[in-house]
């Protein structure tokens, strides 16, 4: 305890305070990375929020995006209906941008938007948040061009509302709506979401629903068909593919540059604290007694730049944040990640304190 | 199998972009319809000889009771508006006539296509795109890319200033693990100005030299990405232009690391 006291002393306020800042940057690059790919990889779950219990029934696909379900064969397996909320999900690309359109009831419209019945169909209801990005005013009409169909739609924007979560960032539309811009059948829609309940699922029950994410069940002039999509790039933006691939780089250069920092760190706390440590050694302190002190002196900074990295993710989230189809993605830590960007860091940096003393002895 | 189709896809932009383009305007008609008001998305082109190719239209009876400017109907109207007949269009200045002669099916389903339309309509013009469908999809990747472009440019810049302080501290112990060589060089009569301004030129033209060719590296290994793609899945991503925006990070690592260098040398010394 003396000896990291006399160790501490040595060095002035400005190093300490430099050695912190530092690896506080490398902290904050660590894990706004893991935040990022952790944020990215439950984007899909945020999607589909089911609070208070409840399941959510999707095809066999990539994603919600390209998931189909028949609201026929669903009810038949379930028995009932109660309880039952449907969603068509889309991508669609608007003024420059891909956003998501999520198709709901028009009762679900008017419940969460507070508009009629009447009014809630035929109508395109943008979150606050992307009509800021899209710049879109109430009464413009707009051309949702679909990438399932190549066709253009034309809809008038009946409302722009601040949404909570992720509906600020998508255009709440009528079932129709989605569904001509998914290109699929009435019946169908992405996601099926049952609140409440247990659900018992019969034994040797198969959904013939969509076997693959580009297969498509269109049903028209009355007889169900199949339209096969050989579209890699629908797959692609479906399952998120550019922006993991992005992220999942970012991470890695994260990985690369804290792999390489943190030893030169220590090794440079080592070097700063030479004079002082060969005094000690000269009064007897032991070599152990002089690296338990660096190694206590190192953990401090490491526990503080986590606990700065970490505060400063938790309070400004705009800090790391990536688009992801017109939705803001803020990193998601945790205090278990931290905990292991902080024991890897300290692991590293020490390191290069044993080097460096070693250099020095 | 090959990936993104030659489909004809039609795009309503704002500039032209893509494709073969044709002015055009967009909008919502209002339509007396069985004695109600019904407001219809409408699209409406000097001709309608321009969409014959992608749409398809196909003429419907009309008699010689149909009146007005000459419609398509699309296939998902076809329930409120009855092919063959006339409508009335509320405009502005009063109303006038549309004979729904044809009807398509393929694209614009939910839109009526109307050849010109009168003044006092309101409709938005802009230019609309013929393109194929692997135009429109490179268009929503292009989207994807530039939302993550934009977020991760700013991050970056932020990293790299962040991480000037490293930078430092690496030329810290450049120049403690060259002391030695100094020190022989100092005997040997070299001025200390001259050593500062030796190892500054040294060091700025090595970061120099490593920033570049890390970007030309990273450059070569998105190009070469993008051409296997396009080699096995059809060109769906141009190959990306080195813009100076994506140099700005090498270019600040490198200028930054000039005086860093000089300083690094300066407080080793004592």
């Amino acid at each position: 305890m003396a000896t990291l006291r006399v160790v501490a002393r040595s060095l002035p306020i400005t190093s300490h305070l430099g050695f912190l800042a530092l690896l506080s940057v490398l902290a904050l690059v660590a894990l706004s990375a893991v935040g990022l790919v952790l944020a990215l990889y439950s984007f899909y779950d945020d999607l589909l929020p089911v609070e208070g219990g409840g399941f959510i029934v999707s095809s066999y696909a990539l994603s919600p995006l390209t998931s189909v379900v028949s609201e026929k064969r669903l009810l038949e397996l379930l028995g009932n209906s109660t309880g039952v909320e449907f969603i068509v999900f889309s991508v669609a690309y608007v003024n420059g941008r891909a956003v998501v359109v999520r198709g709901v009831s028009p009762e679900y419209l008017a419940e969460v938007l507070g508009v009629s019945l009447s009014v809630a169909e035929h109508c395109l209801y943008v979150g606050r948040g992307l009509a800021e990005k899209l710049g879109v005013r109430r009464g413009d009409v707009l051309v949702l061009h679909s990438p399932f169909t190549g066709d253009a739609l034309l809809a008038l924007v009946c409302g722009i509302y601040p949404l909570p979560g992720v509906l600020n960032y998508e255009i709440l539309a009528d079932f129709d709506v989605a569904r001509a811009l998914r290109g699929v059948g009435g019946g169908y829609y992405s996601v099926a979401i049952v609140r409440g309940g247990v659900f018992e699922a019969p034994e040797h029950v198969e959904l013939p629903l969509a076997r693959r994410a580009l297969l498509l069940l269109l049903e028209r002039d009355g007889s169900t068909g199949f339209n096969v999509f050989a579209e890699v790039p629908e797959a692609y933006i479906a399952r998120l593919g550019i922006h993991r691939e992005a992220v999942l780089l970012l991470a890695y250069s994260a990985i690369a540059v804290v792999a390489i920092s943190c030893p030169l760190i220590g090794y440079s706390v080592s070097l700063s604290v030479e004079r002082c440590s060969k005094v000690l050694r000269q009064l007897g302190a032991s070599r152990r007694s002089v690296v338990a002190s660096l190694t206590t002196l190192v953990g401090i900074y490491v526990i503080g730049a986590t606990a700065l990295a970490f505060l400063a993710l938790s309070y400004l989230r705009w800090l790391a944040g990536v688009e992801v189809l017109g939705h803001s993605i803020s990193p998601k830590v945790s205090p278990y990640d931290a905990t292991a960007v902080a024991v890897a860091q300290l692991v590293l940096t020490l390191l290069g304190v044993v080097r460096g003393f070693r250099e020095l002895e | 199998m090959e990936y993104g189709s030659e489909e004809q896809s039609l795009l309503i932009l704002r500039d032209a972009r893509l494709g073969n383009c044709v002015p055009l305007g967009y909008g919502y008609l209002t339509l007396a319809v069985g004695g109600e008001h019904l407001q219809v998305p409408v699209v409406a082109v000097g001709s309608l000889k321009i969409l014959e190719e992608v749409l398809h239209f196909n003429p419907v009876d009309s008699g010689e009771g149909c009146v007005g400017l000459r419609a398509s109907v699309g296939s998902d109207l076809v329930k409120v508006l009855v092919p063959g007949s006339s409508v009335e269009v509320i405009t502005d200045w009063g109303s006038t006539r549309l004979c729904l002669g044809y009807t398509h099916r393929n694209l614009l389903r939910r839109a009526i296509v109307v050849e010109s339309l009168e003044e006092g309509t309101r409709v938005l013009k802009g230019p609309l795109c013929i393109a194929t469908r692997r135009d429109l999809l490179r268009a929503v990747l292009a989207s994807s890319i530039g939302e993550l472009t934009s977020s991760l440019t700013l991050y970056s810049l932020v990293v790299v200033v962040l991480y000037l302080p490293i930078l430092y501290l690496a030329l810290r112990r450049v120049s403690w693990e060259l002391r030695e060589e100094f020190r022989v060089l100092r005997t040997q009569g070299v001025s200390l100005a001259e050593l500062r301004l030796g190892f500054t030129l040294a060091t700025t033209l090595s970061a120099g030299l490593t920033s570049i060719y890390s970007t030309a590296l990273s450059y070569l290994v998105v190009c070469v990405g993008t051409s296997l793609l396009s080699y096995l899945g059809g060109p769906l991503l141009p190959v990306p232009q080195l813009t100076p925006e994506n140099l700005l990070p090498a270019a600040l690592i490198t200028f930054a690391s000039t005086p860093l260098s000089y300083v690094a040398l300066k407080l080793g010394e004592g």
